[in-house]
């Protein structure tokens, strides 16, 4: 690939951009932060933080 | 040759005999074009330091064959083109003054080549150098390289054109990222290494006018992939946006207010483009008054009679919902706006695909706006409610349309559906039921028909369709009830395990949405899932065994852990088997490193949903612990420091499910912790080390406070004299004062409980 097509494939992912949100990897990352926090909240449930946790979870 | 020999210092002498081609007046002008020719190459391939000390030589080379007296064209393309090529490693010779006017008077003598090759190579230089050497430019800026790239960007012949209208994009990037520095070095307290000299703020005036007879040159049919001025200018209107910020605003305005109404839809798609351009770049202040203003204006061209204009117009609506969905949800517009939008999804496949992309921003804008104004849980209404039900049934058939392969439409609608329901509120909820119904028929109906695949493409389609349905279906069973939940999982459940038979799970990306579909069952049936678990099994463990799809692989060990937290004690029978594949895909040097920190939380998950009976797991699992928790890596590679801090967070996750579950749910901890009382210094050590290491995250703080409370909970007073220290005291104050209320509690509650053992041992 030349200079010049290089610079227009980079460009042209510019042009008229779109967040379309949830892609497979999209989901891919909110289902692992999603089970880290379930996991926290397991761990935190022998802890007896979670009430602690989640009310200030909703202030902030 | 070269390229492989230069680089382990053999064929020393090649670069003077090249040298001595293009320079010697016998040298015919053949020999010197593929002489210049194969420098470009070498300098194209060749690491940039090896040539470094040669640089001399070879500029002496280029700049000679570049001169504007040179009378062979073909030999100042290959020259210019080696130039391109080589500034990487000639930065000594750009340092240098008098050698810099000189490098920079050709190029810019050759940007006036009669010769479009010639003269494109060369702008194609002096785009490089703006981005290479932006701090030597001032000196040329004014001068030469504002008119000569002005001049350019006017040209009729597009390559120049482009050439020209990169140039400012390239200057806006620059100016962006040192505008990034300046703050980031004011946040620290120390002066920026490099410094804007904010010529794209003081060249807009020129610029823009142009940019805006650029936009108006549109292909009415081009094809997406082509790469053309007028969508050049776009993106520089936009880059320049982010660099200028609200000065762009006096020099755009007038144009979009001048043609919006133009009779040339050219005219009216170029003021559009120019107005969605600019929009991400300005102060909310700025933006809003002007998008309500221009909001009636807008959604009338949705309905324009040119499709290009429509599919501006829905871009534009797509970037008003991202960037300022305030200005798009009120009173006034929200229904003529709507109205405009499902209109829209009967358009053509662009302009449908764009309203989508409106849809999806406006449903998480509508919730938030909504959530906002409830403490916690889900909104009971929001502003999308009473037409919520209409726009998922417009977008269920969208997805259904038969184009819906082109503009990549289906998987935007049904991404717009997926949105939807995520944010979706307790009124809706109807709504969200029947999705779920008709998602599960259209999965059914889809694997009915695997038999009539016939090519390629068919596969990749019908792929594609799975993996969405698989999709739809996470987001709708994410808002189940745990009551209704049970109704429908044998339906659920008993497509899911057809199409991990079928041969569409072959294709990893469908088998990891499946598995991700199966994690969202899990979760809403809890406990219930164990009646699949005898048929599910033999899919988790080939997920577990795909170590040539990592992401699959990945999917699997998520999957365990959530079936871990859900089954609890129930967890038991399936044990051994998963135990054994997670062990072994730690020690497989074939499984991707981005699994291993999963599988050793996963080994935390096991051990809290078993307890006492991860005893018969205990030593293996230890030893694997330790030697993952001795791990280093380059402290020069970020990346490297990332997954550092994400294995040591494995670890820690580990120790914490092992040592709650020996130690049971009970006040008094069972005896069973005892086990774990060799092995308490190793794990002391690990906080100790994590504790000290400057660059750890944020969560590991969390996690090392929780092991540290934990240990105190579990072993009592004798933790003390270990916990008790400078560097854990350090990390617990740390977590104290972190700006995360998460670790803050934590780390509140380790602190407690140290408090706590310090106490009983004083009294």
């Amino acid at each position: 690939m030349s200079d010049g097509e290089k610079l227009g494939s980079v460009r042209l992912s510019q042009y008229k951009p779109r967040n379309t949100g949830s892609s497979q990897e999209e989901r891919r990352k909110f289902l692992l932060e999603h089970q880290k926090r379930l996991r926290e909240e397991s761990f935190n449930e022998g802890r007896n933080i979670v009430e602690e946790i989640n009310t200030l979870w909703h202030k902030t | 040759v070269a390229v492989a020999e230069l680089a382990v210092g053999q064929w020393p002498e090649l670069i003077t005999m090249l040298v001595n081609n293009v320079i010697s007046a016998n040298s015919t002008e053949m020999l010197k074009e593929a002489t210049l020719e194969a420098i470009g190459y070498i300098c194209q391939d060749i690491e940039h330091e090896v040539l470094v000390s040669q640089s001399n030589n070879i500029l002496t080379a280029i700049i000679h064959g570049m001169r504007s007296n040179e009378p062979s064209n073909h030999v100042r393309l290959a020259a210019t083109t080696a130039l391109l090529n080589s500034l990487e490693f000639t930065r000594a010779n750009f340092d240098k003054e008098t050698e810099r006017n000189f490098i920079m008077e050709v190029v810019c003598e050759a940007t006036q080549s009669s010769d479009t090759l010639v003269r494109v190579a060369a702008l194609q230089c002096l785009v490089k150098i703006m981005s290479l050497y932006y701090q030597h430019m001032e000196t040329y800026m004014g001068q030469a390289l504002f008119p000569i790239t002005l001049e350019a960007m006017k040209s009729d012949v597009d390559e120049v054109a482009l050439q020209g209208i990169e140039f400012w994009s390239n200057v806006s990037d620059e100016e962006v990222d040192l505008a990034i520095e300046h703050s980031e070095a004011e946040e620290a307290g120390r002066p920026p290494q490099r410094t804007s000299r904010f010529y794209a703020k003081g060249a807009l005036q020129y610029l823009v006018p142009v940019l805006m007879q650029k936009l108006t040159k549109q292909e009415e049919y081009d094809d997406e992939d082509d790469w053309n001025p007028s969508k050049a200018a776009g993106v520089c209107l936009m880059l320049l946006a982010t660099c200028c910020e609200d000065d762009i605003v006096p020099f755009v305005l007038p144009f979009v207010k001048d043609n919006i109404k133009s009779a040339d839809w050219r005219y009216r798609d170029a003021a559009l483009m120019a107005f969605g351009s600019i929009l991400g770049g300005l102060e909310p202040a700025t933006l809003k008054p002007l998008v309500e203003q221009a909001m009636p204006t807008l959604i009338e061209l949705m309905y324009d009679s040119s499709v290009v204009v429509r599919d501006t117009a829905a871009w534009t609506f797509g970037r008003v919902c991202e960037i300022i969905p305030e200005a798009a949800i009120n009173e006034t517009y929200l229904k003529p706006l709507l109205e405009s939008l499902v209109n829209g999804l009967k358009s053509e496949p662009r302009v449908a695909a764009n309203v989508c992309w409106a849809f999806t921003g406006l449903a998480e804008a509508s919730y938030e706006q909504a959530e906002g104004s409830v403490e916690g849980g889900q909104p009971e209404t929001y502003c999308l409610s009473q037409y919520f039900e209409f726009i998922v049934q417009r977008l269920l058939e969208t997805t259904d349309r038969p184009d819906g392969a082109q503009a990549n439409l289906r998987s935007a609608a049904y991404e717009a559906l997926m949105e939807m329901m995520k944010n979706s509120p307790q009124d809706c909820y109807a709504t969200v039921q029947r999705t779920t119904m008709v998602i599960l028929e259209r999965l059914q109906q889809v694997l009915q028909m695997e038999t009539h695949i016939q090519n390629y493409s068919d596969r990749a389609q019908y792929n594609d369709l799975q993996s969405l349905l698989c999709a739809t279906l996470q987001s709708v069973l994410r808002k189940v009830t745990p009551d209704d939940a049970p109704h429908i999982s044998d339906a659920i459940m008993s497509a899911l395990l057809q199409m991990f038979n079928s041969n569409s799970c072959k294709s990893g990306g469908v088998q990891e949405d499946a598995l991700m579909a199966v994690s969202t069952l899990v979760e809403v049936l809890g406990e219930g899932f164990l009646k699949y678990m005898e048929a599910f099994k033999p899919f988790l463990c080939l997920g577990l065994k795909n170590h040539a799809e990592y992401q699959v692989c990945g999917a699997a060990v998520g999957l365990t852990g959530d079936i871990s937290r859900a089954l609890k004690s129930k967890m038991l029978p399936y044990c051994d088997e998963i135990m054994m594949l997670l062990l072994e895909n730690l020690s497989d040097n074939t499984v991707h490193r981005s699994v291993k920190p999963q599988i050793l939380s996963v080994f935390g998950d096991i051990a809290l949903s078993i307890g006492t009976e991860f005893r018969k797991y205990l030593d293996i699992v230890l030893r694997t612990l330790l030697q993952a928790s001795q791990a280093q890596v380059d402290r020069n590679d970020y990346d490297m420091i990332d997954y550092l801090n994400e294995l040591r967070e494995g670890v820690l996750e580990a120790y914490t499910g092992i040592v709650q579950g020996l130690k049971g749910d009970g006040n008094t901890p069972s005896a069973e912790v005892l086990v774990l009382e060799p092995h308490i210094p190793f794990i002391v050590q690990f906080i100790t080390v994590v504790a000290q290491d400057t660059e750890k995250s944020d969560s590991n703080i969390t996690s090392c406070s929780g092991l540290v409370g934990d240990l105190c909970t579990a072993f009592g007073s004798r933790m003390l004299p270990l916990l008790d220290v400078e560097p854990i005291n350090d990390l617990l104050q740390q977590g104290r004062r972190s700006r995360a209320s998460k670790t803050k509690t934590v780390a509140t509650w380790a602190s407690k409980e140290i408090r706590k053992l310090r106490q009983s041992a004083s009294s």
